[in-house]
């Protein structure tokens, strides 16, 4: 299906050079650009798979966006003692001032990217959910144009969905929210931001303006671009690549030089729409993940249809029980971390790291979640001109405006480390372009 | 300052940025251009001092005393900031900004020049084989042309282009009707009727150049504060 792309990886590889296909790093405190490592072996995910991967992934995103409008208002699901109060409250991507605030059409996270893996015997277990920024998308769009112009003969009569149309759904998404009919704009922390690519090429395919901080203020509580001539235009919708504590200021961390004075008090009068967002944190902690599958039941009366990996939260004597019995097999995680920091295998750890890290589970449960190893499917990546197997995962894109909708393809991420798990870019892995069959 | 034309969405900061990738991307056009012909004196003799007269007139100071060891560290050397290299360099910081209005066609050619040019510093290449970057440049300059579509936009990278030009010429006494002829479309330049610049320093520029054995160095002071604003 794939084996004359193969032919053209270099010139696949060359394109993406000319395009400048990077990501950021930083190295002993200094700003890095680097390519992203990209396998011409596509992810292939048959028509069958997707049809339920697809429902699956809109009933936990439209679950986890009643769960955010829930606790930001009347709180029900902790009154009815569905989610403990301690893991809302506790969690650092709770923001109170959020309190009260209902966003633009009553949507939260408006961009998902949602972190599977596919056990050996087929099934899909969702590892994580990112309801803040969650970046990538880009990656495989523009590896399709590129593997597209390479090798036009790969993709004759070849039935993948096409995934060119990510930024129309942005773009789709960002009209149905934008108040006030205002410009629409992606907020860019600037170049020395790790996904400052993503950002910049979005913006070009979405057809928004690219705006950096200082291009927008607020007054009278609405939001606006700065024109030349002192001109300004009012702001409708801002696809923020910046996270909540930068965002202003004046609400959040003072010393923040990238944020815009007052954008909060603008969100917060319902003047402009942020995607995604502010406070979505409180759903995507590594502690909250274990209830997705309640937030389903509880809001949607629907059984889930994705199913977690099985999790152990520490919190519950039980479960904290069988962590401590278990944790040379166990995989744990600190809730405060990401990025594929704080992911440690127990079955890596020597005996005296086992107690060091128990004792730490039992001084401060509430910091752990502990997760069975999911002996998640290699696939097939080139390394040179060998074939060989690596761990890989999948990012999928869920984008909700009108509707929810899931982007038919993904970022599948692997690593190169033939011993490893762990599959972030920031870790050294690679991406691949995910192929969802339409048929 | 009177809003006369209505800039939809061109920032303050976003013209900065317009206006000196205009400015370097020419600078690398024209200096090469002009240097390949200073180089010529070089091929006949080395020792020539056809390099000193070239740093005098673009005001940067010359510290070596060999035409070839000149050439190498004007076009490759990082740590001059006056070197082709970051001039390159200056280029892409500005582009890589404005992706979503120069478009990613445009933008591959800025890359394309600077792999290059890493490259051939690093294999020591000649004047002459760097051909390549002129040539991409070219290519850049007409994808600017083609593939931006927002008029203002396009305005400001070519007032920033045409400044630069008429820069290079007064330094390098270029006949009066070649700068004449940048200053008329400079003038034509859209985005540029009223407020933009500053009218009355433009006709006195106009002035300045039509006359016979015009200072250099003013002359060169008013064109660089045309669009200080
Ligand atoms: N239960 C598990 N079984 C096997 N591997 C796992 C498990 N949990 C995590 N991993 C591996 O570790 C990686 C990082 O895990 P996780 O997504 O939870 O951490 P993270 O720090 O939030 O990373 P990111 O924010 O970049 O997604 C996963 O992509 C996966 O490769
Ligand atoms: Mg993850």
């Amino acid at each position: 299906m794939y084996t004359r792309l193969l032919t053209q990886k270099d010139a696949v590889n060359k394109w993406m050079e000319r395009y400048g296909v990077r990501f950021g790093i930083y190295k002993n405190g200094t700003f890095k650009e680097q390519i992203f490592p990209f396998d011409a072996i596509p992810r292939v995910i048959s028509n069958s798979d997707w049809t339920e991967l697809e429902k699956g992934l809109k009933q936990r995103v439209d679950a986890l966006n009643a769960f955010l409008r829930d606790i930001y208002t009347e709180k029900r699901i902790i009154k009815d003692g569905v989610v403990p109060e301690d893991f809302v409250y506790s969690s650092k991507g709770y923001l109170p001032q959020c309190e009260g605030i209902t966003p633009s059409k009553g949507i939260f996270s408006h961009i998902s990217g949602i972190d599977l893996v596919q056990a050996e015997d087929g099934t899909w277990y969702v590892l994580e959910d990112n309801l803040r920024i969650p970046s990538g998308a880009s990656y495989p769009m523009i590896a399709r144009q590129l593997t597209r112009k390479a090798s036009p003969e790969t993709f004759d009569g070849a039935k993948v969905f096409d995934n060119r149309d990510y930024a129309r759904m942005i773009r789709e998404m960002m009209d149905h929210v934008n108040v006030d009919n205002g410009l629409e704009v992606i907020l860019t922390p600037g170049r020395y931001n790790s996904a400052f690519f993503e950002h910049s090429y979005l913006a070009e395919k979405a057809g928004v303006v690219l705006a950096f901080p200082d291009d927008l203020f607020v007054d009278g509580d609405k939001v606006y671009y700065k024109g030349l001539f002192n001109e300004r235009e009012r702001v409708g919708a801002i696809y923020r690549r910046l996270s909540d504590e930068y965002l202003d200021p004046m609400t959040f961390e003072r010393s923040s030089l990238l944020g815009v004075p007052n954008l909060f008090q603008a969100y917060a009068k319902g003047n402009v729409a942020i995607v995604n967002a502010l406070g979505n944190g409180v759903a995507d902690d590594k502690g909250i993940y274990y209830f997705v599958p309640k937030m389903v039941e509880y809001y949607l009366n629907e059984k889930p249809i994705l199913k977690n990996a099985p999790t152990y939260l520490p919190f519950y004597e039980k479960d904290r029980n069988y962590v401590l019995e278990n944790l040379h097999k166990l995989v744990i995680k600190d809730v405060a971390e990401a990025g594929g920091y704080g992911v440690m295998f127990g079955r890596d750890m020597d005996e005296k790291r086992l107690e060091e890290v128990k004792e730490l589970v039992r001084t401060q449960p509430r910091r752990w979640i502990a997760q069975e190893v999911i002996n998640f499917i290699d696939l097939e990546i080139m390394e040179g001109d060998e074939r060989v197997m690596r761990k890989a995962d999948l990012r999928a894109f869920v984008v909700s405006g009108k509707e929810t909708k899931v982007w038919p393809s993904g970022l599948t991420r692997f690593t190169r480390d033939p011993k490893s798990f762990v599959v972030n870019s920031s870790q050294g892995g690679g991406f691949k372009d995910t192929w969802v069959m339409a048929e | 300052m009177t809003t006369k034309m209505f800039l939809s969405a061109i920032s303050p900061a976003k013209a900065d940025r317009l206006y000196w990738l205009g400015r370097y991307s020419e600078r690398v056009c024209t200096v090469l251009h002009i240097l390949r012909k200073y180089y010529d004196a070089i091929i006949d003799d080395e020792h020539t001092n056809s390099h000193k007269v070239f740093c005098s007139k673009m005001g940067i100071p010359c510290e070596v005393e060999n035409s070839r060891e000149f050439v190498h560290k004007y076009l490759y050397d990082e740590t001059l900031n006056y070197s082709v290299i970051n001039m390159l360099e200056r280029v892409k910081d500005n582009a890589i900004l404005l992706r979503e209005e120069l478009k990613s066609e445009s933008l591959q050619y800025i890359e394309l020049a600077i792999n290059f040019m890493k490259r051939a510093g690093e294999e020591d290449l000649k004047l002459y084989d760097i051909q390549y970057v002129t040539d991409v440049m070219y290519s850049f300059w007409g994808a600017v042309e083609d593939r931006i579509y927002n008029s203002k936009v396009r305005d400001i990278i070519t007032s920033g282009k045409y400044i630069e030009k008429l820069d290079l010429y007064i330094r390098f006494g270029y006949e009066a009707e070649r700068i004449e002829d940048v200053l008329s479309r400079l003038e034509r330049v859209d985005a540029f009727e009223g407020d933009f610049y500053n009218t009355t320093d433009f006709i006195n520029l106009k002035q300045r150049i039509a006359m016979p054995g015009f200072s250099t160095e003013e002359t060169l002071n008013v064109v660089n504060s045309l669009f200080a604003a």
